[in-house]
């Protein structure tokens, strides 16, 4: 009986490390996906670079760097409350498809998706040196600007900073309300601005 | 780290699971897929705590369905055989025995299972239209293997009264198995060995080494993998099958073939993720929800089963030993009315006062195989007919 157990101790062990080696994904960087990775599983980790909520629920990322990502859908019924912000470092375990000439990669359980959020920074960290780069910010709305119909203009400020958000979308804020936001930042009439795309990427 | 702590979890439950009766892995499985989301664990850690929980409640269930005469529907068939070595003395004999069982089969079930599932995809496609004709074919031989007619006509009788209740029952909801299997195997044992004694022999711990017999065990394992991936098909059809292949009536054999069986149909349930792509136990249903399950996967959650099964094989009679103990000091005929007290509170506990006459009606078919000379197995007919019903096509499950 002691050999039986000994036996199946080793073996389980072996079995295991082998197992875990075997069924890990390969880990892929978003430069290095190509379509010979179709139908594969892979491990791809990387910053939210956009992203886009439907209607319906499902959410769609933008994952990757600068100059290269990769499309994640996250379909509502895996998402179960999962929140998901710009610039959040995630982890997606799933398999390669090509979805109108782009490669995307499709997880399959909530528990493929790992997200380690990227806390925002504050007003007065945004200086000139971050035109052109993404950005999360958080601060108190000092003021609303309606700009026409459709964008918004509002003031951030913390102490003496100041910091300007343009949402290039309609959006119903109130001075006096805490927000966080991620854009581009650029330099407006010798302002900086950040830009800030879709209501998505707005956080009350 | 997350890994082994989630092994050692699995662990742990198994063997609150095996031990307290009416307590099930499928009620503690939620619990442990919520504890995976909500700490983001990793998939693979979840699937260790899941089967390493499935694999240890096997080999623990033992104890109580022995010592205590409580069946669930893996150990039902072993209850007689076992309870009658308690009163021998040998109880701790039985546990080793059952022990043993389950390791051998683990292992034999894990080194099939590597070359043969890429295989069951093409088995179980052959197999399943025609499995109604197979499981009447076994009830028929079960039958005819009685010997003379009265006996033959008394194990009929049996096997329909038992597929009757099943028949009005199963499809109630709820927990009906439990006291159908508890009046059918426990509470008809415990009620013959109530009238009889009064007080538990010493267990003797000592016991002789059990014998390494390779017939029960090899068809024991063939059963398991047979059961393992065929929907609806209990470990009690597969020790039917089992005994009906090697045709022993010794004790030791029987209950390495029992438990073998058993422990296979747990580790076939995952192996059927794998092979035909759907889960056949509730751990593996959750199992397939946390994973997709390829070779790699495959090979991990053997490797998990087989050590869990290391660990289970010193666990179990160490857990075994101090039943042995404790027992002889209790008279037995408090114990006895303890656990039947205990069969009494788990059926209002999980089907509530309708629980009652199922289990009075399944201890009084229960009673007749005792008083008529017949085989116990017959009244597995309350799952069997059923089973056999449904792949005839002939009812809905």
């Amino acid at each position: 009986m002691r050999e039986l157990v000994l036996l199946s101790a080793v073996l389980g062990l072996v079995m295991i490390y082998a197992g875990v080696r075997l069924s890990e994904p390969e880990r892929v960087e978003t430069r290095n996906l190509t379509s010979g990775m179709v139908g594969s599983q892979v491990l791809l980790s990387g910053r939210v670079m956009d992203l886009y909520e439907h209607p319906d629920g499902h959410l769609f990322l933008q994952v990757g760097e600068e100059n290269r990502t990769v499309s994640v859908p996250l379909f509502s019924s895996l998402r179960r409350g999962m929140r998901v912000e710009m610039l959040d470092w995630v982890e997606v375990r799933g398999r390669v498809k090509e979805w109108k000439g782009e490669l995307e990669v499709v997880p399959g359980r909530p528990e493929d998706v790992r997200v380690r959020r990227e806390p925002p920074r504050r007003v007065g960290e945004i200086g000139e040196g971050e035109v052109g780069r993404l950005v999360k910010v958080e601060g108190e709305v000092r003021r609303v600007t309606r700009m026409g119909e459709n964008c918004t203009l509002l003031t951030l400020a913390e102490g003496e900073n100041v910091l300007k958000l343009f949402l290039a979308f309609p959006a119903r804020v109130e001075a006096g309300a805490r927000v966080t936001a991620a854009g581009r930042v650029q330099l407006y009439r010798g302002e900086l601005e950040v830009v800030v795309k879709r209501s998505s990427h707005l956080y009350l | 780290m997350e890994l082994l702590l989630c092994f050692l979890l699995g662990v742990l439950l198994g063997v609150l699971a095996g031990l307290l009766p009416g307590v099930h892995v499928n009620n503690l499985t939620p619990w442990i897929l919520l504890l995976v989301t909500s700490l983001g664990l990793s998939p693979l850690s979840g699937a260790a705590a899941l089967v390493s929980m499935a694999v240890v409640q096997t080999f623990t269930s033992y104890i109580p369905s022995t010592f205590l005469g409580v069946p669930d529907e893996g150990t039902a068939l072993s209850i007689l055989p076992t309870h009658r070595m308690v009163l021998e003395g040998r109880g701790y004999l039985a546990v080793r025995l059952t022990t043993r069982g389950c390791l051998s089969g683990l292992l034999l079930g894990s080194l099939l299972a590597l070359p043969l599932a890429p295989t069951f995809g093409g088995v179980y496609s052959l197999l399943r239209p025609v499995m109604g004709w197979i499981l009447l074919s076994v009830v028929i031989l079960m039958v005819v293997s009685e010997g003379s007619p009265r006996r033959m006509a008394w194990g009929l009788l049996v096997f329909l009264l038992s597929g009757l209740l099943g028949l009005l029952t199963l499809d109630m909801g709820g927990e009906v198995l439990m006291p159908l299997l508890s009046g059918l195997f426990g509470m008809s044992v415990l009620l013959e060995s109530l009238a009889t004694r009064g007080r538990l022999p010493e267990q003797r711990e000592e016991g002789e080494e059990p014998s390494p017999s390779l017939s029960p065990l090899l068809s024991g394992v063939g059963a398991g993998i047979f059961t393992g991936f065929l929907p609806g098909i209990g470990p009690a059809e597969g020790t039917v099958l089992s005994q009906l292949v090697t045709r022993s009536r010794d004790t030791r054999d029987f209950l390495l073939s029992v438990s073998a069986v058993n422990m296979v149909k747990v580790l076939f349930s995952f192996v059927a993720l794998f092979a035909i792509g759907r889960p056949r136990s509730g751990a593996a249903v959750a199992v397939g929800e946390l994973l997709q399950v390829g070779g790699g996967e495959l090979l991990f959650l053997l490797g998990v089963a087989l050590l869990a099964g290391a660990l289970s094989s010193l666990l179990t009679p160490a857990l075994g030993r101090m039943f042995c103990s404790f027992l002889p000091r209790v008279p037995y005929r408090a114990l006895g009315i303890f656990t039947l007290l205990l069969i009494l509170s788990l059926t209002l506990l999980l089907c509530g006062p309708s629980g009652l006459p199922l289990l009075l009606t399944a201890t009084a078919i229960g009673l007749i195989p005792a008083r008529v000379g017949v085989r116990r197995s017959h009244a597995m007919g309350v799952i069997l007919l059923p089973c056999t019903l449904y792949f005839l096509g002939l009812r809905s499950l």
